[in-house]
């Protein structure tokens, strides 16, 4: 139990897939600019990582391992066009919003990576909370990123005008400014964890 | 020999239920999809021709691709306007807008549909601070200047290539339609 | 981590300090602000005031955060990243551009890579690129000369449609639109010579960089092949204050002679193409940060060969 438990909590903290593995920056540079951007593309992402995860697991004893890479390719891509299609026909504000990162999903090294490194590995109960951890950290990611790139950026929060007669900083919006705030936050966890291992 | 066909059998077999599966997602969706796009033409349709001034819209086809579309009111079979698409390159970006013009030209409504200019400054050119401007105005009158169209501040050139697509497509429109 | 000096040798011992080349070129920088200040009006020394403040106030939080000496304040470079800050920016802006302007040169360009002497890039072109991107409507509002009609225009002489015609003379003395500091040539080149006398900085990169934007603006300019306006092109925008007061930087730009030379023809072929072709009018600024990232490179490879050693 007390196993299962780290398999989950590893990915959002010590293994997080963008702050500590630094996995999966292409969507988080592109569509953090906007809260409603990072969450849409966090939970697609999660459903995808979670998806794979347990059919690779479920089927790991059949796969030969000489073509396991182009299996876990199809599982994968069939995941993420399920989500773009079910995007475009209840969500097509947010689809139009995310663009081509949606069926970018497939190439993202997150989910191919947790394919090979666990889920190919482990059994299904492991591989789901796996899973489900690593898509969590990686939508908390997305949301602290995409939260600041807003709030500077673009003085909102989830759309909702919060700072007044404020001349949004457009570098934030931009690639650059996702960049330099991803840097920082990774600068500042990794001085925080090395304070904390030295004190 | 004999490995090389169970791989094969076996990358079959997955690729097998994998297509199977976005077979059924795809008809399950599709009819959704469908109408999430026709609701979405119709809505921009409605939003750069209101009711008001024409209250039948009906599109004009070429080899099965609706090349325009035609704004009647009322019963009568009385042409009002017309409404199309037209594509330029600005900044960064094709910004493809939809435009609402009367017979005589004048400007009902306009609505980008597409664009990914700079953030900020290009974008701008979709808000409606920005295109309430052309509204009611003849499009033979529309330019770049203090006392006429103000581009939008720092985003001259996605101003200037929103305007011309505009103004050039909806002259040439006029044109044709009109002789 | 060594604390040797990786100029090439031989060496030679010289009384020059840091203080001191720092200081001496803020004085070099002087007549460009008073012929600034003289041509726009006494509020875009706000300007200048505002940014140096700034730039020692945020050198000076991040000394105490990083416990160095809290006197290195004033050992003239922070001074002078404010200094070059303010020349770059629009003789009037909102007070705080400034203000946030010095606060990213100093603290992003500077103090993040490990304080002076450790940065990659140009500090004062940092946070001037920032304000560019981020604020480009404050960052393109310029300022007329005071004894204009119009108080506010639209576009300096570079401007892929400016209006109004400017002699060489007007360029030269700087009866034009523009950067608080770049306008006044004949003030420049007062601060350009100082500097050559003192032997502070060389003719290398900039001679090389000015050579490479007249020659192309010659060869492909918008009035045709070989008939490009050169002239026009060195005199209006900011190469003058760029290629000798922040290209001859002496953290971001090459150690090796030829290395210098490279990084000034690369930054005037920079120039000239984003001048040219590109979306922006000028492209100092971003040409020189290019380049700097490029500088690494340059050293390793124009690295002088050792006295006696034979290649194999």
């Amino acid at each position: 139990m007390k196993k299962l438990f780290k398999e989950f909590f590893k990915g959002i903290g010590s293994e997080n897939p963008i702050f500590r593995l630094v996995l999966g920056l292409c969507p988080a540079l592109a569509v953090s600019t906007s809260v409603v951007n990072g969450l849409g593309m966090g939970i697609a992402a999660t459903f995808v990582l979670l998806g794979s995860n347990i059919i690779i697991s479920l089927i790991r004893k059949f796969i030969p391992d000489q073509i396991r890479i182009p299996c876990f390719i199809v599982i994968i891509a069939t995941f993420v066009t399920i989500v773009e299609l079910a995007m475009k026909a209840y969500a097509p504000e947010l689809s139009k919003a995310l663009g081509i990162f949606v069926p970018l999903i497939v190439v993202n090294c997150i989910v191919l990576g947790r394919a090979e490194a666990f889920a190919c590995k482990e059994d299904v109960l492991a591989s789901m909370l796996d899973a489900l951890g690593m898509g969590v950290g990686f939508t908390f990611a997305l949301l602290l990123i995409s939260a600041i790139r807003e709030l500077l950026g673009n003085g909102t929060f989830l759309g909702f005008l919060i700072l007044k007669n404020f001349d949004p900083i457009l570098y934030f919006m931009l690639a650059p400014g996702a960049l330099l705030v991803i840097g920082l936050l990774i600068g500042g966890i990794n001085f925080l964890s090395s304070k904390r291992r030295s004190a | 020999m004999n490995t090389i066909l169970k791989f094969a059998f076996i990358l079959f077999l997955v690729n097998l239920a994998a297509a199977s599966i976005l077979a059924t997602t795809y008809n399950i969706t599709k009819p959704k999809i469908e109408e999430q796009i026709r609701m979405a033409q119709a809505e921009a349709l409605k939003q750069v021709m209101p009711e008001e001034v024409a209250d039948r819209i009906e599109p004009v086809e070429k080899d099965g691709v609706v090349q325009y579309w035609k704004a009647f009111k009322g019963k009568s079979s009385q042409l009002n306007g017309y409404v199309f698409i037209v594509k330029k390159y600005g900044y960064s970006s094709v910004i493809e807008t939809m435009v609402g013009i009367k017979k005589d030209g004048t400007v009902i409504g306009l609505r980008v549909i597409s664009q990914n200019e700079t953030p900020g400054l290009g974008v701008k050119v979709a808000d409606i601070s920005f295109i309430k401007q052309f509204i009611n105005r003849n499009v033979s009158e529309l330019e770049l200047s203090k006392n006429n169209i103000n581009a939008v501040a720092g985003a001259t050139i996605s101003s200037r290539a929103f305007l011309d697509s505009v103004k050039s497509s909806s002259m040439e429109m006029l044109k044709n339609k009109n002789e | 981590m060594s604390k040797l000096t990786v100029s090439p040798s031989p060496h030679i011992k010289s009384s020059q300090t840091t203080n001191k080349i720092m200081w001496a070129v803020v004085i070099s920088l002087i007549p460009a602000g008073i012929a600034g200040v003289y041509i726009f009006g006494i509020s875009s020394l706000n300007v200048i005031a505002f940014s140096i403040l700034s730039c020692i106030f945020t050198e000076a939080l991040f000394l105490k955060l990083r416990n160095k000496d809290p006197k290195a304040v004033l050992d003239g470079s922070a001074v002078l990243t404010g200094l070059l800050l303010a020349y770059n920016l629009p003789p009037q802006t909102p007070f705080w551009i400034p203000i946030v302007g010095g606060m990213i040169s100093i603290a992003l360009g500077k103090q993040i890579f490990g304080g002076l002497g450790q940065n990659i890039f140009n500090p004062a072109l940092v946070g001037r690129a920032f304000l560019q991107i981020s604020w480009p409507v404050y960052m393109t509002a310029w300022k007329n000369p005071r004894w204009w009609p119009d108080a506010i225009s639209g576009a300096t002489p570079l401007a892929k449609k400016a209006s109004v015609h400017f002699s060489y003379m007007d360029l030269f003395l700087g009866n034009r639109p523009g950067s608080l500091g770049e306008v006044c040539v004949i003030a420049l080149l007062i601060g350009v010579a100082f500097l050559l006398v003192t032997k502070i900085i060389s003719l290398r990169v900039p001679l090389s960089y000015i050579g490479t934007v007249g020659i192309i603006t010659w060869v492909f300019g918008k009035e045709g092949f070989f008939k490009g306006d050169f002239i026009f092109n060195i005199l209006a925008g900011g190469i003058i204050l760029g290629a000798f007061f922040m290209a001859t930087d002496y953290v971001t730009s090459p150690l090796t002679k030829k290395g210098k030379i490279v990084f000034g023809i690369g930054c005037g072929v920079l120039t000239a193409i984003i001048r040219l072709r590109g979306g922006y009018p000028e492209g100092v600024c971003y040409s020189i940060l290019f380049m700097n990232a490029a500088v690494p490179i340059i050293d390793r490879f124009t690295k002088t060969k050792k006295y006696g050693f034979i290649k194999k």
